[in-house]
């Protein structure tokens, strides 16, 4: 692949906009609304990721940012009350929509709470793990919900009115904000993987060293240190073999966070005409979600 | 869908833009003034009533709309009279021509994401939706970065 193939692909996976229009829940549906209009996100298989992120990086990714097993189950007695107060102390737009169903309804507060509990825990170990990246996804999520409203509003707006530059510099502000917050949060995740990088060596090392583990994605140079490793005679050659694997695992794990960085860092650079081309997408004409609608991949 | 948030937008906005008006100065315009502004009123009426379904809502926004420009320009008239008048007659018309034109569209926003409806606990099961909605969204994206 070309370094202009690796770009665009980068530069296209980013520039898939997160909203369209979607047209209200009927009213008395059940259940959490679908976002008929949104677009699906870019997924980590999306063409031109540069390559730098392995199993590894996938591992860290999954834990931090999709329901783990541990989120999962029925609330337990008092719980709502512990999501309650994490949501005042770093939520505060959830903590209103939370107490004021709860006010209203205590039978339908306890039927949503039931239902959005893995989500709540989840945020909530995020901010326990790391509350730069949980501050981040907070604002960005309450962002999203701003720039669908906006987007919304100004697809039925005329061009011609008095208000749809106003309204139109708020939705590119907000769309700039959330691009922001998308470096921050690589800039976030590759200071989370340094502070850990310690020990992810030591766990990768292991696992490494492990009988019957599986190599076969590994560079040579690594599966080489492995095999010396397993095959050094006494300790001294063990030891040795070891501090050279240790070695090469930080040199991959510290590629890792410096791409996360390059990549920040190109987003901020391109960030004018990305908020351009979301702002464009933004406000596509044409039902929402459709395949078509997609922005073309520079 | 109803939503809180788009209603305590609407509200801080008009809060903001009976703000800007209170800060208006006095001014007394001429009939001809009166009169654009009236015209300009019949117009987005007009215009608005074209616009297909919510011809009725639109007809009744532009007309309280209607109504509070009159009553306005007659209650800055009629102060007018007390005080100093703008030198510059035409920006203001243009002013009430741009609150007005915002009035309308705020008020086509109020009928129809569903005020009137005002079911408070859905509004609240619906924002709460929409929220973790939103942290679904985000996640999922923040996971593809």
């Amino acid at each position: 692949m070309t370094h202009a193939s690796v770009q665009l692909g980068r530069w296209g996976a980013l520039g898939v906009v997160l909203l369209l229009g979607g047209w209200a829940v009927p009213a008395g549906a059940q259940g959490p609304p679908k976002r008929e209009g949104f677009r699906s996100p870019p997924t980590t298989q999306d063409a031109g990721r540069g390559g730098f992120r392995g199993r590894r990086m996938e591992h860290v990714m999954r834990g931090l940012f999709r329901i783990e097993p541990e989120d999962e189950g029925p609330l337990q007695p008092g719980e709502a009350e512990e999501l309650l107060e994490f949501a005042r102390e770093h939520a505060p737009r959830l903590h209103r929509a939370m107490t004021a169903l709860r006010e209203r309804s205590p039978e339908r507060f306890a039927e949503r709470m039931a239902t959005h509990a893995p989500r709540l825990r989840h945020l909530r170990r995020v901010w326990a793990r790391n509350p730069r990246l949980g501050a981040i996804i907070q604002t960005y999520a309450e962002n999203l919900i701003e720039i669908e409203r906006g987007a919304r509003a100004l697809r039925k707006t005329p061009a011609d009115s008095p208000t749809y530059e106003r309204d139109l510099q708020a939705l590119r502000d907000l769309i700039a904000d959330n691009l922001r917050r998308e470096s921050d949060a690589l800039e976030a995740l590759a200071e989370h993987l340094d502070a850990q990088r310690a020990t992810r060596v030591a766990e990768r090392v292991t696992q490494l060293t492990t009988a019957g583990a599986d190599l076969s994605t590994e560079p040579e140079k690594v599966r080489d240190l492995v095999a010396t490793y397993l095959a050094a005679a006494g300790d001294a050659e063990r030891n040795a073999a070891r501090e050279k694997l240790e070695a090469a695992v930080t040199h991959q794990l510290t590629t890792e966070s410096a791409a996360l960085r390059e990549r920040a860092a190109r987003q901020r650079e391109h960030a004018p005409e990305e908020v351009d081309r979301r702002v464009e997408h933004a406000l596509a004409p044409g039902p929402p979600g459709r395949p078509d609608q997609h922005p073309p991949h520079r | 869908m109803i939503m809180d948030g788009d209603l305590h937008g609407l509200e801080r906005t008009v809060e903001r833009e009976m703000g800007l008006l209170r800060g208006l100065p006095d001014v007394a315009p001429r009939p001809e003034c009166l009169a654009r502004v009236q015209a300009a009123v019949r117009a987005e009426a007009l215009r608005a009533a074209r616009r297909g379904p919510l011809r009725r809502w639109v007809r009744v926004a532009s007309g309280v709309a209607a109504a509070a420009a009159l009553v306005f320009g007659w209650t800055t008239w009629s102060r007018a009279t007390r005080g100093p008048a703008l030198p510059d007659p035409e920006a203001v018309v243009a002013e009430w021509a741009a609150a007005l034109d915002e009035s309308n569209y705020c008020l086509r926003q109020l009928t129809t994401s569903g005020w009137a409806r005002g079911d408070a606990t859905r509004d609240a099961a619906a924002e709460l939706d929409e929220l973790l909605q939103g942290l679904d969204d985000s996640f999922e994206r923040f996971e593809g970065l």
